[in-house]
């Protein structure tokens, strides 16, 4: 990837996360009351991709909507990084017994497909913007611990804990002030990758119907709406979906530029 | 032999595991687990309420309502669906066969273009070819299953007619649905093998073979796959989960019956039996799959067979 990609990237994931906070700026039309009077028009000038059934705004639904798939990508990630952090550390930490048992558990969940545990989830949680968010990050639980338990084996053996641990410093200290730092910064880098299969994950259980409910201009929902209009509205499906693949590539670029920095800094 | 129990061994464990963790979810649904299973009709009738309490138990402890659960799981009792009114085997095996044709077929697709792709494009420094396949895959990656049956949908259905618009109506109400499931996992399959295969052509063997005469495709084909596709067994695990979970959503997407609908509708429905069934039935998939994987190990690696 050149370097003019990754600013596109860069620059397109900016777009979407100031679309997602100030949509407004975007669009003056409004994104979920129905306008009866001009449903189903093609994109034009007007209506740059075009209006659904009811009559709303394709363009303005799509830069509604980015708040709520950035929300489940970054969040959902975000979560999973804690949750995997605490647990990982335990592994790491807590002795044998404690290890076994988590290296087991999550040896369970990594076989069992990603999508079914967070449907497993959302049937115990109900559908909605936050069930779909803790979904997408129980899911994507087993890998990230996995690199926490790693990484902390390795910290754990280092000579700056060695040294730390000579000087007598109490273990929640060296845990805290060593382990979690140097576990947490090659986490980040690895988790931003992430989050372009959360924002999938994500859309996906949305287009199932397991998400923010109508009229919520949430990406999946609105590919699952323009299903039906396929054979007289294509541009009600083809836009959100077009956004979902953007954003991903966009964040997934990122990611990789970030990862590639990290490690030419650690070498 | 050893391998052999341990190998076992660690089957039981992720079956046991996969149903400790339904018998924690039907318990950590809202609301007590009777009002739960009969969803609506619990609000209507009391007498319907004892008897699911009575049936299942919910009276006794847990370690006790756990332990026979257990059990029931293991005579292959799963238990019924409360919207169907009939056991959840029932309900499941009803639906199993389109899944698994669709399955079946998307494997055979990914498997084929992950083959060729590999075999032709191998250990070759043809221009913008690199860049091609990480921009593929990159695409593959971003490309939710969802959409890309929708754009597919849209095209060859709609646009041009080829292909049936929803349900299993005969063969070529398959093909749209195969491709959407078996593209990206092609990609990501053909991706590795390529690697794995970029390797194994500059390994000795593969450079002894072609002293030995062999043409370059035949050691394609013959020595540097083999070896290409111990990588992608080792994906094994992750391409079932894919296949399940992409199943769910491209059956959703094409208006197909199987059990990604019965999973929709279970979930929707808190249909916790039916639930429960569907993961015990993937937990069983995973294990048969990678205990068949690591079969396959030993009859592609002769180096594993020692033991």
């Amino acid at each position: 990837m050149t370097w003019i990609g990754r600013l596109v990237a860069g620059v397109v994931l900016g777009v979407l996360g100031v679309a997602a906070v100030f949509p407004g700026l975007f669009t003056d039309l409004p994104a979920t009351e129905p306008d009866l009077g001009s449903a189903l028009l093609p994109p034009g000038s007007q209506h740059w991709f075009g209006t659904d059934e009811l009559g709303r705004d394709v363009f303005s639904r799509v830069v509604h909507g980015a708040r709520y798939s950035l929300l489940v990508g970054f969040g959902a990630v975000a979560l999973s990084v804690a949750g995997a952090t605490v647990v990982g550390l335990l592994a790491a930490f807590g002795g044998r017994p404690v290890d076994r048992a988590v290296v087991g558990t999550m040896d369970l969940l990594l076989a069992l497909p990603g999508l079914l545990l967070a449907l497993l989830v959302i049937t115990v949680t109900g559908t909605g913007t936050a069930s779909v968010l803790l979904a997408v990050a129980v899911s994507s639980l087993p890998g990230f611990v996995r690199l926490v338990r790693a990484q902390a084996m390795v910290v754990r053996r280092s000579e700056y804990v060695a040294a730390a641990r000579c000087l007598g410093l109490p273990r929640w200290w060296i845990i805290w002030r060593h382990v979690v730092p140097n576990t947490l910064a090659p986490l980040v880098v690895v988790g931003t990758t992430g989050v372009g299969s959360a924002v999938v994950t994500g859309a996906g259980l949305s287009f199932l119907g397991l998400g923010p409910q109508a009229p919520t201009p949430e990406w999946g929902a609105m590919v699952s709406d323009g299903r039906h209009l396929l054979d007289q509205a294509w541009w009600v499906a083809l836009f959100p979906g077009l956004a979902i693949s953007v954003t991903v590539i966009a964040v997934t670029v990122c990611g990789r530029a970030l990862e590639r920095l990290s490690a030419t800094r650690t070498s | 032999m050893r391998w052999l129990a341990g190998r076992v061994l660690a089957a039981v464990a992720v079956l046991w595991g996969a149903a400790t963790l339904t018998f924690l979810t039907l318990h950590l649904v809202p609301g007590d687990p009777a009002t739960v299973l009969l969803g609506g009709a619990a609000a209507t009738s009391s007498g319907l309420r004892e008897q699911v309490i009575a049936e299942y138990g919910f009276d006794d402890p847990i370690p006790v309502q756990y332990l026979r659960y257990l059990g029931r799981l293991l005579v292959g009792d799963l238990g019924e669906s409360y919207q169907q009114q009939l056991p959840v085997t029932t309900v499941i095996g009803e639906q199993l066969g389109p899944t698994l044709q669709l399955t079946a077929t998307a494997t055979v697709v990914a498997l084929a273009v992950a083959v060729l792709t590999a075999t032709a494009t191998a250990g070759r420094r043809l221009p913008g070819l690199r860049g091609l396949t990480s921009g593929l895959e990159l695409f593959a990656l971003s490309l939710p299953a969802f959409w890309l049956g929708t754009v597919l949908l849209a095209v060859f259905s709609f646009r041009l007619g080829l292909f049936p618009v929803a349900g299993d109506v005969g063969p070529t109400s398959l093909v749209l649905p195969t491709l959407t499931l078996a593209l990206p996992i092609a990609g990501i399959l053909a991706q590795t093998m390529r690697d794995g295969m970029d390797a194994a052509l500059q390994q000795p063997f593969a450079v002894t073979a072609r002293a030995r005469g062999l043409s370059d495709l035949a050691v394609r084909a013959r020595h540097a796959l083999r070896h290409a596709m111990l990588a992608t067994i080792t994906l094994s695990g992750w391409f079932v989960g894919h296949l399940i979970g992409g199943a769910v959503l491209v059956e959703s997407v094409f208006a197909r019956p199987g059990i990604g609908r019965v999973t929709l509708d279970a979930i929707n429905g808190k249909d916790i039996p039916v639930v429960t069934g569907v993961v015990m039935l993937s937990a069983l998939a995973f294990v048969v799959i990678s205990g068949v994987s690591d079969v396959l190990y030993r009859i592609v690696d002769p180096r594993l067979r020692t033991d």
